[in-house]
């Protein structure tokens, strides 16, 4: 298990180094931050020079790289362009708080849905029941995110007025008790986490039908069937614990989707978070923020997936860590 | 001696059936496929001889009339205008129509070049193996590491232009990697079976294997997940186009008619449901007859 631990930790670095290395190279496709200069006439060309060996423009690409991936590790992330020189790790660190906490929502909401459905539906194949879950897969799968958060808001925040259509917080209520807030925030939080929560949770029913139906075909399931076990038992106590096994694996394959859908969903809602963040990065040509904000969202992306991978090591005894 | 008349039926004899005829015979049993099949050659015929029959250009303005209360701006459906005008006047259903063409576009071209990239390398790489399946795995293992969302807005923000074209070539930049390593599944145990070392047996060139043994042998998936591409692409552009940074104005496409929708929320609800209705309604039948497919094409298939 440890060497195990140990090697699949060791195979990342490679991952870490070629994604930050796309990511440096993409956006220093952009072209030169300071071509915008030398068409002013007042600006000399020497003061561009030194302008250029100030911001370190001047190096080769290899050294601009290391230069930065180096800051880039050790926490020195500089400041951000557009929004008033603001330090860029205090950007970064209240957008993922935001995104974190409605995208675990989101997660948590999907499973405890997805889950169950999908093994009820591998219980009862080809019932009604079955029937119309998969068609309710097939429609979440089919519809654009941004397009269903329209849709949801113009039902219950239009016309029923139930709920916000947008922002995190009732202004006003920053120094209010936490109970209260905390009452606020859930209020304004219900849409973007059942819009999320919706475009992942097709996926996991038809994932976590599979997985049972592979189950239930195994002989051990039959010899528990024969030796005169209730259907009860046999179904919840044999089967389910073994098909709740590759269900793990959901965990590294949602989070693509979470981050790629949170993207769309904190733009619709106006939440503050790292795809809103992203987003109005590259729309104001914030290149440094850009990189910071792609960078961290595949490192999060990273990282889930190697949560998932040991977590499957554990949960299974049948993994040989060879 | 003669056939009696009741086992006449049973001596004729059955026509040899072609592959692809007992694949047609298999999806005809799966109803929903079927179905989606009918519905998109209606939606692509529609999106295509279309604009010919509607009465207004798609970026005619409607002019406000004080005698006429439903031409103008912000319409809703009537029978001037049976999808109702946009903020500018225009005709919805006019652009839907036209806007189906360019999102549709979008959606075949994108997959087509994507497969032609991932076969390509997914073929090389699964046949002969080696350093080079080697670094064109890791570098797929890569771009998979960048969030498919925030690596389309980037590239979008570095290929100049706002046309339909950049859009093609930013979702085939990070769509091919699917299809490479689906292919190179294939052709990993595709170049192990018996009819491949038939074939270099009798003195096959090493592409001639590649190309014409393996890559009808690998039809099935790539046919299943071109399918199910064309609806995801589809969508990837109308969050683009939503985002900002899809296919600019004028040129309607299905996803930049919802690009301003989100303030026609409270007075103009119909701005936001036909675009999003045809988007939904072709993505569906896509993701059905993907599934039909699959289950047609080969039923141990897991996509």
């Amino acid at each position: 298990m440890r060497n195990y631990l140990i090697r699949r930790i060791l195979q990342m670095i490679p991952l870490l180094i070629g994604v930050a290395l796309v990511t440096f190279l993409v956006l220093n496709l952009v072209g030169d931050p300071f071509a915008q200069y030398a068409l002013n006439p007042r600006i000399k060309p020497e003061d561009i020079a030194r302008m250029k060996h100030a911001w370190g423009f001047d190096l080769p690409i290899h050294l601009r790289f290391f230069k930065w991936f180096w800051s880039m590790l050790t926490g020195n992330w500089g400041v951000s362009i557009f929004s008033g020189g603001r330090p860029v790790a205090e950007l970064v660190k209240n957008s993922l708080l935001w995104t974190l906490k409605f995208t675990v929502a989101s997660f948590i909401l999907a499973f405890i849905v997805a889950v169950p459905i999908g093994i009820y539906s591998a219980i009862h194949q080809y019932s009604i029941l079955d029937y119309f879950f998969t068609g309710f897969a097939f429609f979440g799968m089919s519809m654009p995110t941004f397009w269903f958060s329209f849709i949801l808001l113009m039902i219950f925040g239009v016309r029923l007025k139930w709920l916000p259509i947008g922002g995190v917080m009732t202004p006003g209520l920053e120094s209010a008790p936490f109970l209260v807030r905390l009452l606020d925030q859930t209020k304004y939080f219900i849409l973007p986490v059942v819009v999320l929560a919706f475009n992942t949770m097709g996926g996991w029913m038809r994932y976590s039908r599979s997985s049972m139906l592979e189950v239930i075909r195994q002989d051990y399931v039959r010899t528990a069937r024969a030796k005169g076990l209730s259907e009860r038992v046999v179904i919840y106590k044999h089967a389910l614990r073994n098909a709740l096994i590759p269900i793990i694996t959901l965990l590294g394959i949602a989070i693509p989707g979470l981050i790629s859908g949170a993207m769309i969903t904190e733009t619709v809602f106006g939440i503050p978070g790292m795809g809103r963040l992203t987003l109005n990065a590259m729309l104001n040509n914030d290149y440094p923020l850009a990189m910071v904000t792609l960078l961290l969202e595949s490192y999060l992306l990273i990282f889930g997936n190697l949560f998932a991978d040991i977590l499957y090591a554990v949960v299974d005894p049948r993994i040989k860590y060879t | 001696m003669a056939i009696s008349q009741e086992y006449e039926s049973e001596l004729t004899t059955y026509k040899a059936e072609t592959y692809w005829q007992i694949v047609f015979k298999r999806l005809k049993k799966h109803k929903l496929a079927i179905i989606s099949l009918v519905l998109l050659i209606i939606i692509i015929l529609a999106c295509l001889i279309g604009p010919f029959f509607v009465k207004y250009h798609y970026n005619d303005m409607s002019n406000y009339d004080p005698d006429n209360p439903f031409v103008g701006e912000y319409k809703p459906p009537s029978k001037y205008h049976l999808f109702g005008t946009d903020e500018l006047g225009r005709d919805t259903l006019s652009r839907i129509l036209y806007g189906g063409r360019i999102s549709l576009f979008v959606g075949f071209a994108s997959v087509f070049s994507a497969i032609i990239i991932g076969v390509f390398v997914g073929a090389i790489s699964g046949y002969y193996g080696g350093i080079l399946d080697t670094l064109l795995m890791r570098f797929t293992d890569i771009m998979f590491s960048i969030p498919v969302m925030p690596l389309l807005v980037v590239l979008a923000t570095i290929i100049p232009g706002g046309g339909v074209w950049k859009i093609i070539l930013v979702i085939t930049i990070f769509g091919w990697m699917t299809d490479a390593r689906l292919v190179r599944g294939v052709y990993l145990s595709l170049k192990e079976q018996e009819f491949t070392e038939a074939a270099r047996a009798i003195g096959a060139s090493n592409s001639r294997i590649i190309w014409k043994h393996l890559l009808p042998n690998s039809m099935a998936p790539i046919i299943v997940s071109s399918t199910l591409g064309v609806g995801g692409n589809i969508i990837y552009e109308a969050s683009l186009s939503y985002l900002g940074f899809g296919i600019m104005p004028p040129t309607p496409s299905w996803g930049n008619m919802l690009q301003n929708a989100q303030s026609a929320m409270f007075n103009a609800p119909w701005l936001i449901w036909f675009p999003g209705i045809a988007i939904f309604i072709t993505v569906l039948a896509f993701n059905f007859l993907g599934d039909g497919l699959r289950d047609a094409l080969d039923p141990r298939l897991k996509l």
